[in-house]
């Protein structure tokens, strides 16, 4: 019976939700970015293209990075300067970016913001 | 001993097995406009976790809000299901375009997923943020099997070799699996304490970005989206009629209810609290203030909703609801076009050629060797802002 109690309260102890953030790594190319204008602090809506989101396999899709974002690893330029590569993690469906929409501001879908990043220098083209 | 190992095992399985094999769907009914059942539920949840797929960004059917009702919406996010996967199932049975109705075809794909459409066990995460469980490949044929009727037409379908399955898991498993499109309502739920914590301008900024809906009656509740609220004590100005002591508790949303002297017509919006205030926000949010509000436009389909560069100045057809009579804005990230009329209320035409810099942005993915961008817009006008609505820009086609 002690066995079983113990073992019961593992498994509970084992499905009990834990305190963490539920970050994603990702990895991109900056092909595109606008500011977000009415968005607190600086932040830019970004195209990555190829954009690898835990994943060999390439996708392509927006995050809002906010300037500068918590750290920035690797810096050797601004994430948000098209044409550079990033790496880093981003908080998944955190909704950041907001441009003006007439009357008002509204937001843009993303697929998260990033929180920290490190991105290249920026290669030559227009 | 063997009590002790019997009830070892019972633990097992309810624990590590259970969740597991609970919840995998699949479909064995065709599905078409007008039904009306559970497979439509599940059917909505796999559309919703891809950006491109979801059929609608908010309200019913949305990511959280789906339904049982097979509407325009899904047969909308079907047509982009299918093309999106066009490979596999509208091109072996001679098809160009999606149809939107689920087939045997469209099934062997959505079932393929195997997907697991409730979280079975709570994956953590007192942040706030749903991470589903990422759907897993596990269909082991290959090669041609046979021919199904799909929408009244002969077609062969193709299953996917191991190879294939094996590439789709890698690519569901970052990309479907663990990032669902968003939209407002789940923004509300991402951004709680925790999350506000990890952005410190979230939460000192004082702004206010819009108010949901636009037109508001005296007296109603509505809904304003900024940041910088405090716990308590929010002061509300419509148009200079103060509401004061407002709770809006630690997030980057609050209800607050009209006042009953709010002004008729279009009116500023701030917000002051122990923070500051959102006076030099640089941007002004409003609200029209009349007794006979009308909810934003909706938009429920794009057509065609994938552009070709070479076809920039196609037109593209957006049909959705309460689009103004007069003048109505498409707004972007690159910016916004209009204005453009809806003599019926349900329909406007535009073309991405008049979006500023969209030359340039294709030319970059001309150059990158992109082959597809997604593209959001929505549309504004009298009634404020619709949600957002996603086409992809094919580029080097």
């Amino acid at each position: 019976m002690k066995r079983f109690i113990f073992i019961l309260s593992l498994a509970v102890l084992i499905s009990f939700p834990y305190k963490s953030h539920a970050f994603a790594s990702f990895g991109g190319f900056n092909l595109w970015a606008k500011p977000c204008t009415c968005s607190a602090g600086t932040v830019w809506y970004v195209w990555y293209t190829p954009l690898y989101l835990n994943s060999i396999v390439p996708t392509a899709g927006a995050l809002a990075v906010g300037v500068p974002p918590k750290a920035l690893w690797y810096a050797n330029f601004d994430p948000e300067v098209p044409t550079t590569w990033s790496l880093g993690k981003f908080m998944p469906g955190v909704q950041s970016c907001w441009q003006p929409s007439g009357t008002g501001c509204s937001t843009w879908p993303v697929l998260g913001h990033v929180y920290e990043v490190g991105s290249s220098l920026p290669l030559s083209v227009p | 001993m063997k009590n002790f190992y019997t009830k070892l095992f019972c633990l097992l399985f309810l624990f590590i097995f259970v969740p597991f094999f609970a919840f995998a769907y699949q479909f064995t009914k065709d599905l078409k406009i007008g039904d009306l059942n559970s497979d439509i539920l599940e059917l909505q949840k796999i559309l919703n976790l891809d950006i491109g797929t979801i059929v609608s960004p908010s309200g019913a059917g949305s990511k959280g809000n789906e339904t049982n009702y097979f509407g325009n919406l899904t047969k909308q996010a079907i047509v982009r299901f299918q093309e999106k996967y066009r490979d596999e199932i509208l091109t072996p049975n001679g098809l160009a375009y999606g149809t939107g109705f689920v087939g045997m075809a469209t099934r062997k794909k959505l079932n393929s997923f195997n997907f697991v459409t409730t979280t079975p066990i709570s994956t953590s995460v007192n942040s706030g943020s749903s991470v589903l469980p990422a759907p897993v490949f596990t269909s082991v044929n290959s090669g041609v099997i046979k021919s199904e009727n799909m929408g009244g037409e002969s077609n062969t379908f193709y299953e996917t070799s191991s190879a294939e399955r094996s590439k789709a898991n890698l690519y569901f498993n970052g990309v479907l699996g663990q990032y669902p499109s968003q939209n407002l309502s789940s923004l509300r739920s991402t951004l709680n304490k925790d999350v506000l914590e990890l952005f410190p301008s979230f939460v000192k900024a004082v702004k206010i970005y819009n108010v949901e809906p636009y037109q508001v009656k005296p007296g109603q509740k509505i809904i304003v989206n900024g940041t910088g609220f405090s716990e308590k004590n929010n002061i509300f100005s419509f148009g200079g009629v103060r509401t004061e002591g407002i709770t809006c508790g630690y997030s980057t949303y609050c209800e607050v209810v009209v006042p009953n002297g709010a002004s008729l017509g279009t009116q500023d919006i701030s917000l002051e609290n122990s923070n500051g205030n959102s006076r030099n926000q640089g941007f002004s949010a409003k609200a029209f203030v009349t007794n006979n509000p009308i909810m934003p436009s909706i938009i429920t389909s794009a057509v065609p909703n994938q552009i070709k560069e070479s076809e920039l100045g196609a037109n593209i057809i957006v049909k959705g609801e309460r689009f103004a009579v007069g003048e109505n804005y498409i707004y972007t990230p690159l910016g916004s076009v209009g204005p453009f009329s809806s003599s019926d209320g349900k329909t406007i035409v535009f073309s991405l050629k008049e979006m500023k810099d969209i030359n340039k942005l294709i030319e970059r993915g001309r150059l990158l060797k992109t082959e597809v961008i997604p593209l959001p817009f929505r549309v504004n006008n009298e009634y404020g802002s619709s949600e957002a609505f996603f086409i992809n820009l094919l580029i080097n086609k």
